[in-house]
């Protein structure tokens, strides 16, 4: 399958990243000198510098493309590249659409304009909140198998019932075959448990579930002495925060937006009513935060335009004893600091748009990639296919790199916790979990073999 | 899988007797000794107990889903209970729990006791069947309406 991609700012390139390991053959149109020429060094791809405006060149290098992946800094460009990449028969196009109201006012609909998927930055990261916020005590929060599979990122406090067990205590005691625990980060060393593994107080652990059971997860993850949310607090009137507000009345019984601009905080306050809105600006006065009430506090969203603000107030609002803190920004690559020092989630708008956009690049064996300590483990979705070495063979036999766990395997829909005996058939789901640097192997062992089948 | 994998006619109950969470799970421990369906009644109820302590399988909206697994039984088992009026089951809402679906299975089984959690959440969670058998007393038509809702599960 061959992929074009216009524009290779931070989405582009996080895109290019995760493709270019798992061998997608593409070309990406960068206008910029510099930036082209990184990607052309650092790659295996085809590099073509110009304006991906330049319709002649497009037309040109999209010979044989399958997907288009339309994310330049220009709405209208992305917009124009979709139209277009219809018309040179590519199959399916993805455009990253900032500004919302091109659909919402207009009344059209993508479908109309032959574009198979928009991603909108903003509301992926005002919905990643709202997912995360969620459920109480996660600090980590992602899907698989398209949302039916949900791995849970949680603090383990000496107070929580599940501290002092072990797994297979959990899994064959209490019978939570529902709450799978696949890492634990102790000591600033990560563990791939099994089922002697004792979870401790202190411990980070990240444990599968599946959506339906989320009911039953959910009070045993919940830190102690804490009642359902009562409160928030919005830093920031953006779009992130406005969405994040209006998504809050539901959860939370106030929600408090502050905004130190007054014609936006008065804006915000017409269109979204329930959301008390003050106009405040906490960065330049910082008594005001008092105002606020922090230490009583349940959840504190950082959502300005800045993600540096974001990042600063919100430690400072964790300091002050919220309980959860989120913030949004794009410096994730210094996530492990910042969860360090005490955020508890990093909302990052460009790494959630590649992975939108990469959730949707259907056709390959590989669905959704989730990276925990910054990178080093790696939790992936993949495809059995037909042909490949592992299907149709027991797991015990199939080769899988010591290391690397398969979690879960979703047959017929159902999801299965697999043992050696499992077989994984073409046409099933498996999720994986293995240190970073194991996945070449484990890659190979999902993709089909093209010499004898193909 | 379906819920009448694990679910007999026999084992559903309405209205279930007890006022209390420990009675109830007493109670329907009970009934699956009466029907031969678990060997040891303690185990079986200490087990259950166990689980609650962790926390409790009350879900909210009126369901609980108390679940564990025991030497107490040789194969997976259920138990149906309802009750219109409701009794304190701490659950995560507060609200008074009035359905009980109570799944034993074997200390070995794992993905099917995952399978069918799985199953009976997406059973109850389907809000016009909660209120058609909420009013419903007889085991038979209880069973038979259940059987119905599995069908459209697919």
């Amino acid at each position: 399958m061959k992929i074009a991609i216009a524009g290779a700012g931070r989405v582009g390139r996080h895109i290019v990243r995760e493709l270019s390991r798992h061998g997608y053959d593409m070309v990406i149109f960068e206008r910029d000198q510099k930036v082209a020429s990184a990607i052309a060094d650092q790659y295996d791809v085809t590099v073509v510098t110009s304006d991906a405006a330049d319709m002649a060149k497009f037309k040109l290098h999209t010979k044989g493309v399958d997907t288009l992946i339309a994310v330049t800094e220009s709405d209208e460009l992305n917009l124009t590249l979709s139209l277009l990449s219809r018309k040179l028969g590519i199959k399916q196009n993805i455009a990253r659409i900032r500004n919302e109201e091109w659909f919402s006012e207009t009344g059209i609909t993508p479908e109309e304009l032959g574009i198979s998927l928009l991603i909108h930055p903003e509301r992926e990261t005002a919905d990643y909140i709202d997912r995360v916020i969620a459920v109480e005590g996660a600090f980590d929060y992602a899907e698989f198998d398209s949302g039916r599979v949900i791995l849970l990122g949680i603090n383990v406090s000496d107070e929580m019932g599940i501290a002092g067990l072990s797994l297979a205590e959990l899994r064959d005691g209490y019978g939570l075959t529902y709450f799978t625990v696949i890492g634990v980060y102790r000591n600033n060393r990560f563990i791939v448990p099994n089922g002697a593994e004792i979870i401790e107080g202190g411990d980070k652990i990240w444990a599968l579930t599946i959506r339906d059971l989320l009911p039953l997860v959910a009070p045993i993850i919940k830190p102690p002495q804490k009642n359902s949310f009562n409160r928030v607090v919005i830093f920031g009137g953006s779009r992130i925060g406005g969405l994040v507000a209006r998504s809050f009345l539901d959860r939370f019984k106030s929600v408090t937006l502050v905004e130190a601009d007054a014609v936006k905080a008065r804006t915000i306050a017409e269109e979204i009513e329930g959301v008390k809105v003050l106009h405040l600006d906490i960065v330049e006065d910082l008594e005001a935060i008092r105002e606020l009430d922090l230490e009583t506090l349940d959840c504190f969203v950082a959502a300005s335009g800045d993600g540096g603000k974001n990042v600063m107030i919100g430690l400072l609002a964790k300091q002050l004893g919220v309980g959860k803190v989120v913030a949004v920004s794009d410096e994730s690559g210094y996530l492990p600091v910042i969860t360090a020092i005490g955020l508890d989630v990093i909302a990052d708008p460009h790494l959630l748009t590649a992975a939108a956009i990469l959730r949707n690049i259907r056709k390959g064996i590989i669905h959704t990639i989730v990276q925990l300590i910054g990178g080093e483990v790696e939790i992936i979705e993949y495809d059995v296919s037909p042909g490949s070495p592992v299907a149709g063979k027991r797991l015990a036999d199939a080769g899988m790199p010591k290391g690397s766990i398969v979690c879960i395997a979703i047959h017929n829909g159902a999801v299965d916790i697999p043992t050696g005996e499992t077989i994984l058939e073409a046409g099933d789901k498996a999720v994986i979990i293995a240190t970073s640097s194991l996945f070449p192997v484990v890659e190979k062992l999902f993709t089909p073999r093209r010499g004898f089948f193909g | 899988m379906r819920i009448t994998d694990f679910l007999r006619k026999e084992n559903c109950i309405a209205p279930f007797t007890s006022t209390s969470k420990e009675d109830v799970l007493r109670e329907m421990c009970g009934l699956l000794l009466k029907n031969g369906d678990i060997t040891d009644i303690d185990l079986t109820y200490e087990a259950l107990v166990n689980r609650e302590r962790l926390s409790s399988t009350g879900i909210g909206d009126h369901i609980a889903i108390p679940h564990a697994k025991t030497a107490g039984v040789s194969t997976m088992v259920a138990a149906f209970g309802i009750n219109r009026e409701g009794i304190e089951f701490y659950s995560v809402d507060d609200k008074p729990v009035r359905l009980i679906f109570m799944l034993m299975a074997t200390k070995s089984a794992t993905g099917a006791h995952l399978k069918a959690l799985a199953r009976i959440s997406r059973l109850l969670k389907r809000t016009s069947f909660r209120n058609d058998i909420e009013n419903l007393d007889d085991p038979v038509t209880i069973y038979e309406r259940i059987v119905e809702e599995d069908e459209i599960l697919g």
